[in-house]
């Protein structure tokens, strides 16, 4: 079979995503409709970014919601972190950060990135997210799933 | 289903030697090993407060022979000379050896540092029981020596740590003259946490969560080679239905990943909608995943002595997924454009997989049969190890493809026990307190290879060292190699089709 009767045969796969609720809504003084993110591994297990990545599969896809990564912070709304902060993460998130123009989202993903998630001891760990940027939006869970997260950006992208 | 004999306990066939040995006599006895064959899975320092004690765990197959060699140095001087002229794996782990414990090595050629960052104070160990809290600052770091490659047109490509796409932070220096590389050096060690640091102390079944969080994606392949060591430290036997149901586990943590690398490199060649076909069904198998053990990624199903498990496995469903997986795998490699990026793309040769001591479907995609589910098996089960020849992105691609329908057949036959209800639920309840040993040895084959892990456990029955070596410790040094004579846009494609766990590696 050939990849058009396959697509054909197939369908559309997205699942549909239950309403937006306005009041849930945050971050107004950013664009609303869409979210463009620097994603920044500062130190997880990669199993946040098998979530992250799912949640751009035609399953949930979070695109069609205003949410896209991108591969510069110069060209991003903001970042979003998965994992504790390592020692040797710290500085490359912060230059990140700095890179990434202003008004920007810091949204922390895991539960490692919210509060080191029993890692906080580790000799080569610094902290969580919030000790060295302010957090705008967590998303709990280990890992949290695609349908979570999708619910959540969608708050800051407002769509 | 097919009748087939299940070795019944974890490790029963295995045969375990141990020497120690003097300082002197170390390369004359690790020489021994190596010339029959044995392999060096897993290098472990130790400190015993007065003396540092450095385990060389050798393994060698059929039969399932485990031997140790220790050798005991003065911790106000500890000294070795360097074994880099007998083994590659030795050398780097000699020189995690000198950065974690302040272990001098003598003669080594490649004195560098390797986990130890610049920022990090030179003299200071953090494996060692005194090495208390740590004191440096960014500002201190005097940046990594890079050797500099020099000539006509040769430049210099600076990458990462943070990457273009969505992946774990590494640092890549590229140098290379028009499009071609000419050399690639990896600096890793951006997400070490001081894992191995964070079990001492913990209770054995404290460790089972913190081994899941080792690499993500390998969930049951770190904590299971985490609980084989436990059970062995512990004398711990399991019932053979529990061995099976971890083995079934260890094949769903394969397929989902599988199907996720071979969908990235039909991406990396600008194929994005094969990708996105492949992220549907990786979909699917995260849902069966979530459906049998509540979690998406199998976490929280492996127990020392047991397993717990809540729902079943529907053996149609999983059939329609490898049918449709395979049709889209014959898509991908049936687009001219594929194959051609594809084919010849980034070769690692047999000989430089074998002296690097390169693992998993590294190693299989140059016809090496290395397969820790035939060499070490915890179950016995009817596997033989896919191989490919060609060691080109080609080669890693055809045998994910081969190792996924290999890993559904094994499910398809086998994987009825994961709905067998009475397995005994995760309840540690033959800890025999009279066990001589206290240490143990777990070797599991993860999607990405051969996962050791090793484990020492105190007169408490506490956690008192636990040493992982995930496969790619072994096969990140092999991507540079392939990468020669590789021009630069095929980078992505090469370290896709290796897909190497950073975190697993720093650790």
């Amino acid at each position: 079979m050939g990849l058009i009767r396959r697509i054909v045969s197939l369908g559309k796969l997205a699942q549909p995503q239950p309403s937006l609720d306005p009041a849930r809504e945050i971050r107004p003084d950013l664009s609303s409709g869409s979210l463009v993110l620097r994603h920044v591994d500062a130190g997880s297990c990669n199993g946040c970014e098998i979530e992250l990545s799912a949640c751009f599969s035609p399953i949930y896809d979070l695109e069609s919601f205003g949410v896209s990564l991108t591969a510069s912070p110069r060209h991003a709304d903001g970042l979003v972190v998965t994992g504790v902060v390592t020692r040797n993460m710290q500085k490359p998130l912060m230059d990140a950060y700095i890179a990434t123009p202003g008004p920007k989202a810091v949204v922390a993903l895991g539960d490692c990135a919210i509060n080191c998630n029993g890692l906080r001891e580790g000799y080569g760990v610094t902290g969580a997210v919030a000790d060295h940027l302010d957090v705008d939006l967590e998303i709990p869970g280990c890992p949290p799933e695609p349908a979570e997260i999708v619910a959540a950006l969608r708050r800051v992208s407002k769509r | 289903m097919t009748e087939w004999d299940y070795s019944p306990t974890v490790g029963i066939n295995v045969k375990r030697e141990s020497v120690t040995v003097e300082p002197e006599g170390l390369p004359r006895a690790v020489s021994q090993q190596l010339e029959k064959g044995a392999r060096l899975a897993l290098a472990s320092a130790i400190d015993d407060a007065d003396q540092i004690r450095l385990v060389y765990a050798f393994v060698s197959p059929n039969p399932d022979l485990r031997t140790e060699i220790s050798v005991n140095l003065p911790s106000n001087d500890p000294v070795i000379t360097s074994l880099a002229p007998l083994s590659f794996p030795a050398s780097r782990f000699e020189r995690e050896f000198h950065d974690l414990f302040g272990v001098k090595i003598a003669n080594h050629p490649m004195p560098r540092r390797l986990v130890r960052h610049g920022h990090w104070l030179p003299t200071w160990y953090p494996m060692r029981h005194n090495a208390g809290v740590a004191k440096f600052s960014l500002e201190d770091d005097p940046g990594y020596p890079f050797v500099p490659v020099k000539g006509t047109g040769i430049y210099e490509i600076p990458v990462g740590p943070i990457h273009a796409g969505l992946i774990e932070p590494g640092h890549f220096r590229f140098y290379a003259v028009g499009e071609t590389v000419v050399k690639l050096k990896i600096r890793l060690w951006f997400l070490h946490k001081g894992l191995e640091k964070l079990f001492e102390g913990m209770e054995p079944t404290a460790g089972v969560a913190l081994s899941e969080k080792i690499s993500g994606d390998s969930s049951i392949g770190h904590s299971l080679a985490y609980v084989l060591a436990v059970e062995e430290a512990l004398g711990v036997t399991v019932n053979p239905d529990v061995a099976l149901a971890r083995a079934m586990l260890l094949e769903l943590e394969r397929l989902y990943n599988h199907v996720a690398d071979v969908g990235a490199m039909a991406n990396d060649v600008g194929y994005s909608v094969a990708n996105s076909h492949a992220l549907a069904l990786r979909e699917e198998l995260l849902r069966i995943n979530r459906g049998i053990t509540g979690n998406r990624l199998l976490r929280g199903a492996i127990k020392i002595g047991g397993i717990s498990l809540i729902g079943d496995l529907k053996l149609d469903q999983l059939r329609n997924i490898a049918e449709s997986f395979q049709e889209l795998a014959e898509i991908i490699v049936g687009n001219p454009m594929v194959h051609e990026r594809f084919s010849h793309t980034a070769t690692l040769l047999r000989a430089d997989a074998l002296l690097l001591g390169a693992l998993g479907p590294v190693a299989r995609s140059v016809g090496i049969a290395t397969d820790a589910r035939i060499a070490h098996p915890f179950v016995g089960l009817p596997i033989e190890a896919a191989l490919e020849a060609s060691g080109d992105v080609m080669a890693r691609f055809s045998l994910r493809v081969k190792e996924f329908q290999a890993s559904a057949k094994l499910l398809g036959e086998f994987g009825s026990i994961l709905s067998e209800r009475a397995l005994p639920n995760g309840t540690l309840v033959a800890a025999r307190q009279d066990s001589p040993r206290r240490q143990g040895f777990g070797l599991v084959e993860g999607w990405r290879g051969t996962i050791a892990n090793r484990v020492e456990l105190d007169d408490s029955g506490h956690l008192s060292r636990v040493k992982v070596v995930d496969p790619s410790w072994f096969n990140w040094p092999a991507l540079p190699l392939a990468m020669a004579e590789t021009i630069v846009p095929d980078f992505p494609l090469a370290n896709k089709s290796f897909n190497l766990s950073y975190s697993g590696n720093d650790l």
